[in-house]
């Protein structure tokens, strides 16, 4: 027990001795163009924000250089790409035609501009735009020197204005605030403390990253839990009651690994993961039953705790009957060759295929019913009836209006009140009104409309299921006989 | 496809039976009214209304699915007579 404590208190010492060194900031400068040639047309500046694993975000953008003529207004535009060929566009519109900042109006001369953004938690306010640079995504740099496409931003100046930078250095300042390169785990799902809610499985996940110099073939996550017991430490083999997952990582790198496993207890759980090399000694250990020894190999652990619990009554009943209409749809698209031909017979499926109603053919044949049988007069009428008020297209509304007099017979007005207007100004005042507590504002039809529509759909299956049942006929029909 | 094929067997009868009576692609003219128009622009307009106050749409459609029931009903204890559900 002693040696678990002292274990307990050790560790996150070490791992902090380990890593301080690590996240120590420095400052990384990334020379992105020099002394060239580039204008807003034809040359843009690609960059991608430190690559894959890094976490460093652009803080400054430097130029240095000089303006041999004219006064210059520059700005940089960033762009944000989703692949290297910078073809694709960010989804996100706030990623693009966004300034990064302006040089400034500097006279002919020797000159050193920079900009320095303001950065917040890897945020950038350009302007009065914020967004967020992503080490997964390509950005490009354009400048644009008062909006004149001609123009060039440094080097030999051709363009009109007399605008001329000359010698110019152009590189980004990356405040790394502690680039993390070092193996770890991030994120485990459940999280720490998470109640989670399940009847038979839940979902294991976990986030992190492996160090190319730690990475070996082999290197897998493991996720351990076990239902939480006070008794664990006594037991004989602890290692019996865990759940052990082994989640292989492909390479170095950020790593996402996930998984389904069965919780079918409920209550609290210990969890514990960690990330493990392939390691023979493990692997005997584990053979033997003696898994709590195999520690060969552990580049970084993590221990956590999270309680299950049951699924409510409602959740657990529509899961089934999602399941039970999911596996129906399976069953019933088996195609015909299972019963026609003799190389694909399956008695089975054949089987299946006779008795089990196929969606596809049915709705078919309701179709032609509707478009035959239904259309037959009289009773077509009742079903192009049905027809149109069943439909969803809209109407406008016509206008309203009336003459009126004032000032004698000859003085007439006319007052047209337009009703689609008024309905249009109607809904616009229904859609201001929201609720103030969730954060979503969500209006009153957001809130009420689903009470309605249950309410009303009850109301409706109510009065079917009286009618079926015979409820007021009985009563009727028993005072008639004078029996109550 | 048993199931199929009763279905596909019965709509064929009933179909095939009927098939000499006129099949009704329009609601008929009523002294110089378009039933069928005025009936289509009408119910247009109603759900251009529910857009804004949207509860009239649902109870519209409640009333909808309840005189359906009563429809089916009617034509049941038509063609089965005292044999129909009460």
């Amino acid at each position: 027990m002693s040696k678990r404590i002292l274990s307990r208190v050790l560790s996150p010492l070490l791992i902090l001795a380990v890593a301080f060194p690590v996240f120590a900031a420095t400052m990384i400068q990334q020379l992105v163009k020099t002394d060239e040639v580039i204008n807003e047309t034809t040359s843009n500046v690609n960059f991608q924000n430190l690559g894959n694993g890094l976490s460093g975000h652009p803080e400054t953008l430097v130029l240095n250089g000089k303006v041999d003529a004219g006064t210059p207004d520059t700005r940089v535009q960033v762009n944000c790409y989703t692949d290297a060929g910078y073809t694709i566009t960010c989804p996100e519109a706030a990623f693009n035609d966004h300034y990064f900042g302006y040089v400034g109006t500097a006279p002919a001369g020797s000159y050193t501009g920079s900009i320095t953004t303001t950065q917040s938690d890897r945020s950038f306010t350009m302007g009065s735009t914020t967004f967020q640079f992503s080490p997964s995504r390509y950005y490009q740099l354009s400048p644009e020197i008062n909006a004149i496409t001609t123009q060039h931003f440094w080097g030999n100046s051709t363009g009109s204005g007399g605008i001329n930078f000359t010698g110019a250095l152009f590189y980004i300042i990356y405040d790394d605030a502690g680039v993390n390169t070092a193996t770890r785990i991030d994120v485990v799902v459940p999280a720490d403390d998470e109640t989670i809610a399940t009847s038979t499985t839940a979902s294991f996940s976990a986030t992190g990253y492996v160090n190319s110099a730690d990475y070996l073939d082999g290197t897998y996550l493991e996720i351990r839990y076990a239902p939480y017991s006070a008794g664990q430490s006594a037991t004989a083999n602890p290692d019996l009651l865990f759940t052990t997952l082994a989640l292989p990582i492909s390479s170095s790198g950020d790593f996402i690994v996930s998984t389904t496993s069965p919780v079918l207890t409920k209550g609290l759980y210990t969890m514990q993961t960690q990330i493990k090399t392939g390691s023979w000694v493990n692997s005997v250990l584990n053979f033997l039953g003696f898994g709590q020894f195999a520690n060969v190999g552990i580049l970084s652990a993590t221990s956590t705790q999270f309680t299950a619990v049951e699924l409510s009554a409602f959740d657990i009943f529509v899961a089934s009957s999602t399941e039970s209409i999911n596996a129906y749809i399976a069953s019933s698209t088996v195609s015909l060759s299972a019963c026609t031909a003799w190389t694909s017979f399956s008695l089975g499926e054949c089987l299946n295929l006779l008795f089990v109603p196929q969606p596809q053919p049915i709705s078919e044949a309701l179709s032609n019913f509707k478009n035959g049988f239904l259309q037959y007069a009289p009773w077509g009428y009742l079903t192009r009836t049905v027809v149109i008020l069943s439909g969803t297209a809209t109407s406008t509304i016509p206008d309203f209006s009336f003459m009126y007099t004032l000032d004698g017979p000859t003085d007439v007005h006319t007052f047209t009140l337009d009703t689609d207007e008024m309905l249009a100004g109607a809904g616009a005042i229904l859609d201001d009104i929201t609720e103030p507590y969730s954060g979503f504002n969500y209006t009153v039809r957001d809130v009420f409309e689903p009470i309605v529509q249950l309410f009303i759909a009850a109301l409706v299956v109510l009065t079917i299921f009286h009618d079926l049942m015979g409820v007021g006929h009985q009563a009727v029909n028993s005072r008639r006989r004078g029996q109550v | 496809m048993i199931w199929y094929y009763l279905i596909l067997f019965i709509m064929s009868i009933l179909t095939a039976t009927f098939s000499w009576l006129p099949k009704v692609e329009t609601l008929p003219e009523i002294l110089g009214v378009d039933i069928d128009t005025q009936l289509s622009s009408g119910v247009g307009m109603f759900y251009a209304l529910t857009d804004t106050f949207w509860p009239l749409r649902d109870i519209f459609l409640g009333a909808l699915v309840l005189f359906g029931y009563y429809a089916v009903k009617l034509i049941l204890r038509a063609f089965l007579g005292h044999r129909a559900p009460q």
